[in-house]
């Protein structure tokens, strides 16, 4: 399989009047062709600030670890000049945002936003990028896309708003699409038809997808791998079927126990204990240490690093090193 | 409505602690574009019971009034007509004495525990606050009363001295839910209580509910948009669509043997964490309607995919009917499915 986008070492911190705040740190994954690779984790664990990092989008408080890269098409993002940038933005990487509303114009209409995006990237006049609106508008289901065009965002429903948004995001054909919570401000019956939408774009147009969202259960029937995210870190990643069959890293463990299910009813959920400390606050060795019940001496000295955890995972965590260690539960 | 469920013994019925009739509440809709103003019912002829100790959840979409129910049922907003009983007693007639001895018998916990604290109150004081007002202790013992309140909803009682900001968001729900603890309800209704917190929190949080509602036998409206959330802790459950109920049933009987559509689609539009396919996801179609123009006839019938779904639903609104026992329904096949 081949990476459309592999990021290395990614690390991401921002000074705060508390101190530094590790956002996000030592982060590597690859996305590959065709594939849709689930980013999960809880609020605050970094799952935004690795997209908007792929984008160069960070404040500008942010500082990004030097190490790091970020390659796409045969060149590190994080050095690319202002012109190949705009160019990655357009046609190449795209992103939808967690609030339809609130990322659209509502001064403007919804398809002269859209044509916008077109201008801004490709060398066609107001005639064609109105057209290319209006097509890509019925590309994600919006009937009357004609008349919609000329609709105000607070004229339509959250789930419209939705698919106004990726539909802006598909304007510039791009290879890869970010959407961070795109269904999680909407109702269950329109999430189920977003994620059925994004699941079928994926698949006419060959698109390859980084999902961004804090439920393990949405996911679940959508990516093809998750990458579990907690303090900053990836703490796990495997194939969807292998981290719900057997997750290796106590926090991945504890979420899935943690979900209610519709399916299953139970007297009592199997909670985390704590809190996710803040960003400025991580604990030495292990992050999830004081949280985690398998956790002995070594977890909060040394810090575990990213390793293999059998055939195409990898997780981070000492009890791979020491699996005489884990309690039974 | 249906009364209490009918009793063949020569006792005369056992009425249910909560039992709400005909309720409707109505708002002004303010439209630029029109010089009178419009009304329209955000809560339409909604009545139901809930049982001593029982948890009735309330699900449906955003808008479909579960808030503007939960309100009326406390008095928190006058509902336009309808009856609300508890423990026998006419809520809608108590005057302002007797109504204050009721309101602290019924509580309200909100989403946004943030917003529900003073910011620059200590949450000690926050919790105490009520039991002064409702003169139920008073210095020391009031005191011991917040210590052991914190106590119960698992926070250390030195996290009295703290402000709002000062604790993570679940510190903060368990701060307001020992807040309405405080005053000794009998009927809290729960507003989306767990929705703003992240998974590994809210199962504490859901925990903790169930664990006071056994211990306390308390009774509880659930309200929330999750229905795993509503299944994990509801005894009954009841589904608003457009102000209205329209199905209505046991836990088990509502996630086990739905009969309304919206209620099927509503499930099986519910992620499973579970990778392994085999569940056939019912996809709806558009949008719900806009409760200032309710459909004619059935409200869910421009969404609806029953396949006996025909003209009388379009002009003919089918009553909540009984269907088995506590199993109420409001479509006119609901016992026609395939
Ligand atoms: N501009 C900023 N200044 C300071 N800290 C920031 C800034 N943006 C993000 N952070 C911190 O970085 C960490 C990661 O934030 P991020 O937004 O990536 O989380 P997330 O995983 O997307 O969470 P959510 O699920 O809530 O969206 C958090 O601790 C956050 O407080
Ligand atoms: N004070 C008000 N004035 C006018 N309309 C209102 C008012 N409060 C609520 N509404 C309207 O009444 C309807 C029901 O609202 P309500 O808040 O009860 O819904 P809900 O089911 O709780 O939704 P959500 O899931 O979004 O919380 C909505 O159309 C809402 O816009
Ligand atoms: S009454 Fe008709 S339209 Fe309404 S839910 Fe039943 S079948 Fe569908
Ligand atoms: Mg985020
Ligand atoms: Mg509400």
């Amino acid at each position: 399989m081949t990476a459309v986008l592999s990021v290395r070492d990614l690390g991401v911190t921002f000074d705060t009047p508390r101190g530094p705040a590790r956002a996000v740190d030592g982060v590597s994954f690859d996305l590959h062709a065709g594939e849709t690779l689930a980013l999960v984790g809880e609020s605050g664990c970094g799952k935004t600030v690795t997209a908007l990092s792929i984008l160069r989008l960070l404040p500008d408080a942010a500082r990004v670890a030097p190490g790091a890269s970020i390659t796409y098409a045969g060149a590190d993002i994080l050095k690319l000049e202002a012109e190949p940038l705009r160019q990655v933005r357009g046609a190449g990487i795209a992103m939808v945002f967690q609030e339809p509303m609130t990322s659209l114009n509502p001064v403007l209409s919804v398809g002269w936003q859209i044509a916008e995006t077109v201008l801004a990237h490709k060398s066609v006049g107001r005639a064609t990028a109105d057209a290319r609106a209006i097509e890509v508008m019925k590309l994600v289901g919006i009937a009357d896309a004609e008349d919609r065009y000329r609709a105000y965002p607070h004229q339509l429903s959250g789930g419209l708003c939705q698919r106004v948004m990726i539909a802006m995001a598909l304007a510039c054909e791009p290879k890869v699409l970010i959407a961070d919570e795109p269904t999680t401000a909407l109702d269950v019956t329109i999430q189920a038809q977003i994620l059925e939408l994004l699941v079928d774009l994926k698949r006419r147009l060959g698109l390859s997808v980084l999902l961004i969202s804090h439920d393990l259960a949405l996911v679940s029937g959508v990516a093809d791998r998750i990458a579990v995210m907690y303090g900053g870190h990836i703490v796990e990643e495997a194939a969807t079927a292998d981290v719900f069959a057997k997750p290796v890293h106590p926090y991945t463990e504890g979420l899935l126990g943690a979900v209610p299910r519709i399916d299953r009813p139970e007297l009592r959920l199997a909670a985390i204990p704590g809190n996710v400390p803040p960003a400025t606050e991580w604990p030495a060795g292990c992050r999830f240490h004081p949280r985690c019940a398998h956790a002995w001496d070594r977890c909060s000295t040394g810090e575990p690093g990213l390793v293999a955890a059998g055939a195409n995972r990898t997780a981070r965590c000492w009890l791979i090193e020491e699996p005489g260690r884990r309690k039974s539960s | 409505m249906t009364g209490p469920s009918i009793r063949s013994s020569a006792h005369p019925p056992i009425r249910p602690f909560i039992e709400v009739s005909g309720l409707t509440r109505e708002y002004a809709a303010e439209r630029a574009w029109l010089e009178r103003r419009v009304t329209f019912r955000a809560v339409n002829d909604v009545s139901l019971t809930i049982g001593r100790g029982e948890t009735l959840g309330l699900v449906g979409e955003s808008g479909s009034g579960k808030t503007t129910l939960g309100r009326c049922i406390i008095r928190l907003i006058e509902p336009t007509e309808g009856t609300i009983h508890m423990d026998g007693t006419d809520v809608r007639a108590l005057e302002s004495a007797t109504l204050r001895q009721f309101r602290r018998r019924m509580q309200i916990v909100f989403q946004d525990a943030t917003g529900a604290l003073n910011p620059r109150m200590r949450v000690g004081q926050a919790v105490k606050e009520p039991i002064e007002v409702h003169r139920l202790a008073r210095g020391a013992d009031a005191d011991a009363r917040v210590a052991t309140l914190f106590q119960e909803v698992g926070l250390d009682p030195s996290y009295r001295d703290r402000y709002p900001h000062e604790l993570s968001g679940g510190q903060r729900q368990r701060v307001v839910i020992a807040r309405a603890l405080s005053v000794e309800p009998e009927f809290i209704v729960l507003d989306e209580p767990v929705s703003a917190l992240d998974v590994s929190v809210q199962a504490q949080v859901l925990n903790l509910l169930g664990d006071l509602k056994r211990k306390r036998g308390l009774t509880y409206l659930f309200i929330a948009h999750d229905l795993a959330v509503v299944r994990h802790i509801a005894d009954h459950v009841a589904v608003m669509y457009l102000g209205r109920i329209v199905e209505t049933a046991p836990a088990a009987t509502l996630y086990g043997d739905p009969r309304h559509p919206y209620t099927r689609a509503l499930l099986s539009a519910v992620p499973v964490a579970d990778p392994k396919p085999g569940r056939a996801r019912i996809v709806l179609a558009g949008d719900p309607p806009s409760p200032l123009k309710p459909p004619p006839g059935c409200p869910f019938h421009q969404r609806c995919f029953h396949p006996k779904k025909n003209s009388r639903c379009a002009t003919e609104r089918p009553e909540l009917r009984v269907l088995d026992g506590a199993h109420r329904v409001a479509c006119h096949f609901a016992d026609e499915w395939p």
